[in-house]
């Protein structure tokens, strides 16, 4: 994943919720576009002896970064049992990426089923907050039939595992062979973190459980559950349903190459698990296409329709043979499309050896135009390879760009990639670094290099829009663990108002802005493309005109309320959440408030006089933009006098004078509160000094405010101010001051 | 609480001002109003070394009518501190420096009406030693009234004050305290209030809030004297070795104010 952000901090959650942060201090800057490696078992260890009753056999585990915004970290967690074959992998969720400001009923949909009878499981749900939560688990069977939820209270950063046997107790024969888990609770997305797999330790057989986030879950069509009269209750509301469609790229089917070093004889047969979450029927409408360099033909499957709830293990060893694939060997990638909202289908899919032992789970993946793809980590080290399956799923040809990322971050390699409609490329990381032909730029991957990321954009960058669906795996030939990697829809990572919060003085247009940051960290300013809104029309408007005044705001009245900019560009804004589901949106908005302030105004010269003692007094008073003095209380004013030369102090003229003043002099310090609405200024001769000479200087004055937000301006000025002495006919001498054609003078000078 | 009626006897006349009904009371020495009630108090009578020190000056317009009082320039010219040193000498007739650009030190008080100011008493005099002081205070007697008389106010109120050694964990306490109400408060005079208290901390535990205070545009100026008085009283090498490298950037400034004190130099305009 390109650049990484400034800092990153791995803690680790251990039970009984007691944190521990592998690195201390916080580890030096990630370079852009590296890649890093952590042992949680090694970072345990290390652990300080305090802690060391805390450790138990499993936690949780954050990263912590720091950046302008989020997305630009991926971070895979899998946990490897290699004398059982056994690996589960996760991807970190990117906190407050998901969702929207405000906690609400988040839910969560998994699935499970079982590829043979001794195919157990878990489940474990982590507290990322400081704060307890509660969760709601109900397991669902195959049909739908639910079982009683159970309320788990969860401390803060807590884990709690719950065993898959034990949760799926009370479902009777059939209902126990696949189903579904809903997850719930009242907050933000990313609170709780639930993990699920799949095992059969006997065999070796290991498979990640897919949960996703199907936030509003199904208000739509008949609410016979507490779960949706919940999120009618909490007022949420469905958008009209939409065409999606899922996608798994590169699953296995038949014999593998056998350069890929499988033992002799291994064969795959693909399975795809899909669950239904609403409450109404879904209807699928499947497709297969062969996995060729090519133009691949499409094959039509028979549609699905799950009914509401229902989880099913699709045969797809009839569908096959039914298509006269049985012989097949190769990959396959394979869709199904429905209308409905994001989230309301599942799908789990892969490919599992005659034996059980090797798993090749594909991560599923919104079939959709995107900015980018994104593999978080490759590796090609301690006996692991990477398989990377690039597949065009338009009708037209693609042309893409596939940047390698070197771990740490010293370089990249640059692979044109030309895809055919509907044409898949496989790519063997070990293979093609073993090539060691120079890209366009004369780079080649450097000698033992164990792994990287990669990213797959338009040559032209993340600017344009490209059709592609990744599959990616990493597997262990000698210790027979096969694990998806973290596929990403690079994109969008954060819409900002900015500035934020913002100032806008009362009735005078102020422009604000809007940028997009990239999940690879770049940026664009989308002012003159969002959709601009304001909260309260009668605090602040926002003009909205394309090629005109976009994000100009314009205060009518004091006082603060929220902008809001809507990225409306024919291209989706997509939100990595790294968990094979690019979870999109048709649009993204991001928020902001503007204060709109009352700033000083009419500022005016009320009176002068010549004061005792060559003093020469000014009254100056002024009012408020809004009418009202008291909307000034976020405003001060002051003076700022230059002296003659950039000298601080200025020394005056001596003689005859011995004085010196701050040059600039910014007075007075603190400065008037605006809410006085009245100030005076006394300009003094200083001190004079014998023998006097004739001697002359001016200053230049001019009077400013300043608000909260840093909104300032010159409220009168520049005036200057002279001052002399000069010696009279009858030989004596005098002092005078001018300012704004008023005077003062000490004559004679004693 | 004095009132002044009581205390002066047959010294204030008041006098009827035929404007838009309003009253303005003018203090003289012909006749004894008792429509103005004034005190001061110390707001607390002990304070750490280093500890800000305010006087609370209370006002009260106990007439039916609308009276105007004349502060002096930025409401503190017209107050002068006297102190009793704990060796028992007297400091005497301290005043501000109000030269320049600043507040307009009329107050206007409606029937009723009473005024509060918190007079920062460090403004006047810096106690640098621990032990135990008399604060005496006074409203100068020349106080312009919208007629044009002048008048004298009433006469001083002697305040103990006792300054206990220094506590590091209170002045901390309370500098933290200032910087947050600086950094946080609404209103801009509240915040700029507790800025300059700040600023008169002459300790080395205020640099590291007085710099983070300078990050701030509107309390910039008022953070980097605060600096300079504790780079005159503790030394430059006692703040720069408390300021972080990006506040580094505030030294150049320090010394500059640090030149502009050597120098003697102060607003005119």
């Amino acid at each position: 994943m390109p650049s990484i952000g400034s800092v990153s901090t791995p803690a680790f959650f251990t039970r009984p919720s007691a944190s521990y942060s592998s690195l201390e201090p916080p580890s030096p800057n990630r370079s852009p576009t590296a890649v890093a490696d952590i042992s949680v078992n090694q970072a345990l260890e290390r652990a300080p002896v305090s802690l060391a009753s805390h450790v138990s056999a499993y936690g949780s585990a954050a990263l912590k970064y720091m950046y302008q915004a989020p997305g630009v970290v991926v971070g895979d967690l899998m946990m490897v049992d290699v004398p059982r074959s056994l690996v589960f992998t996760n991807g970190f969720a990117g906190m407050g990426m998901m969702g929207g400001d405000m906690p609400e009923l988040q839910t969560l949909e998994g699935v499970w089923w079982k590829h043979d009878a001794g195919v157990g499981g878990f489940l474990s749900l982590t507290n990322t907050t400081s704060a307890p939560v509660t969760v709601g688990v109900r397991v669902l069977g195959a049909h739908g039939l639910p079982l009683p939820n159970q309320s788990v209270n969860l401390g803060p950063h807590a884990a709690q595992m719950f065993d898959l046997a034990s949760l799926t107790a009370g479902l009777p024969g059939l209902e126990n062979q696949e189903g579904g888990v809903r997850i719930q609770y009242q907050g933000m997305m990313g609170d709780v973190i639930p993990v699920g797999g799949l095992e059969n330790d006997s065999e070796g057989y290991s498979a990640d459980m897919p949960i996703w986030p199907h936030n509003p879950p199904d208000t739509h069509g008949k609410k016979h559950d507490s779960v949706s009269q919940n999120n009618e209750a909490a007022g949420m509301t469905m958008p009209s349903p939409v065409p999606w469609t899922l996608g798994a790229v590169g699953i296995m089917k038949g014999y593998p190459d056998p350069a890929m070093g499988f033992p002799g004889g291994t064969h795959f047969t693909p399975y795809i698990t899909l669950r239904n979450t609403s409450s109404t029927p879904l209807l699928l409408k499947p497709a297969l296409y062969l996995a060729t360099t090519g133009e691949s033909k499409t094959f039509s499957m028979p549609n699905e329709v799950l009914a509401p709830y229902e989880t099913r293990q699709v045969d797809m060893a009839k569908r096959l043979k039914d298509l006269n694939l049985t012989d097949f060997n190769g990959n396959i990638n394979v869709t199904y499309s429905f209308v409905g909202q994001q989230g309301d289908l599942i799908m789990a899919p892969g490919s599992v050896d005659q034996t059980g032992n090797y798993v090749f789970q594909v991560l599923a993946q919104t079939v959709n135009p995107g900015w980018a793809r994104d593999v978080g980590a490759w590796t090609v080290a301690g006996g692991y390879d990477t398989m990377l399956t690039l597949w065009n799923p338009s009708n037209t040809t693609e042309d893409l760009m596939a940047i390698f990322y070197f771990p740490d971050g010293s370089g990249q390699y640059q692979l044109p990639v030309h895809l055919a409609a509907r044409a898949s490329m496989g790519i063997d990381m070990a293979q093609l670094i073993a090539l060691s032909e120079p890209d366009a730029k004369g780079h080649t991957f450097p000698a033992g290099i164990s792994g990287g990321s990669v990213e797959f954009t338009s040559p032209q960058g993340m600017s344009t829009t490209i059709n592609l669906s990744v599959g990616a795996a990493e597997f262990n030939i000698e210790n027979a663990t096969c694990s998806s990697c973290c596929i990403c829809c690079g994109g969008i990572s954060q819409i900002l108002v900015c500035p934020n919060p913002g100032y806008c003085p009362y009735n005078v247009p102020e422009q604000m802005y809007a940028e997009v940051y990239f999940t690879n960290g770049g940026s664009a300013d989308i002012t003159g493309e969002a959709n601009w809104s304001t909260g309260n029309g009668t605090i602040a408007t926002v003009g909205n005109t394309r090629g005109g005044n976009k994000g100009i705001v314009t205060g009518h009245a004091v006082g603060s309320t929220t902008l809001s900019a809507q990225f409306t560009s024919t291209m989706a804004a997509q939100f990595c959440i790294c968990n094979g589901y690019c979870y999109t949106r048709s649009s993204g908005t991001g928020s902001g408030s503007i204060s709109v302030e009352a700033t000083p105004t009419n500022f005016h010269q009320v009176d002068e006089s010549a004061e005792a003692g060559g003093v020469l007094h000014f009254d100056y008073a002024w009012g408020s933009s809004s009418g009202n003095l008291a909307d000034l209380t976020n405003c001060t004013v002051n003076e700022k006098v230059s002296y003659p030369g950039t000298q601080n102090p200025y020394v005056w003229p001596d003689p005859p004078w011995n004085t010196a003043t701050p040059n600039p002099t910014i007075a007075p310090n603190p400065p008037v509160p605006g809410t006085d609405g009245a100030a005076s200024d006394n300009h003094s001769p200083g001190t004079f000094v014998k023998p006097y000479q004739a001697a002359n200087f001016n200053a230049s004055q001019i009077y400013q405010y300043s608000c909260t937000g840093g909104i300032s301006g010159t409220l009168m000025g520049p005036l200057t101010i002279s001052r002399s002495v000069s010696q009279n006919s009858n030989g004596t001498w005098k002092y005078m001051i001018t300012k704004s054609g008023a005077s003062a003078s000490i004559n004679p000078l004693p | 609480m004095a009132t002044l009626g009581t205390k002066l006897s047959a010294a204030f006349m008041l006098v009827a001002f035929p404007l838009a009904g309003m009253a303005i009371v003018v203090f003289g020495r012909s006749q004894a109003p008792k429509q103005l009630e004034s005190s001061f108090t110390l707001t607390r009578s002990a304070v750490t070394l280093h500890e800000p020190v305010y006087v609370r000056f209370t006002l009260r317009n106990t007439s039916a009518e609308v009276v105007q009082v004349d502060l002096g320039k930025n409401r503190r010219s017209s107050f002068q501190f006297s102190i009793r040193t704990p060796s028992g000498s007297w400091v005497r007739s301290l005043q501000v420096d109000e030269a320049g650009f600043g507040r307009r030190g009329m107050v206007k008080l409606d029937p009723g009406e009473t005024y509060r100011q918190d007079l920062l008493v460090n403004l006047w005099y810096q106690f640098a030693k621990p032990g135990r002081y008399v604060v005496e205070v006074k409203v100068l007697g020349a106080l312009r009234a919208a007629s044009g008389a002048t008048i004298n106010f009433p006469g001083s109120e002697r305040l103990p004050l006792w300054v206990r050694p220094r506590d590091a964990k209170q002045l901390e306490a309370v500098c933290a305290s200032l910087a947050k109400t600086a950094s946080t408060a609404t209103n801009a005079d509240k915040a700029l209030g507790a800025a300059l208290a700040l600023s008169y901390v002459d300790d080395s535990a205020a640099v590291a809030y007085l710099a983070r205070l300078a990050a701030r545009p509107a309390l910039r100026s008022l953070a980097i004297d605060g600096l300079a008085r504790v780079a005159k009283a503790e030394g430059l090498d006692t703040v720069t070795s408390r300021l972080t490298a990006r506040q580094a950037e505030l030294v150049p400034l320090i010394k500059s104010k640090l030149r502009e004190a050597e120098a003697g130099a102060r607003a005119m305009d």
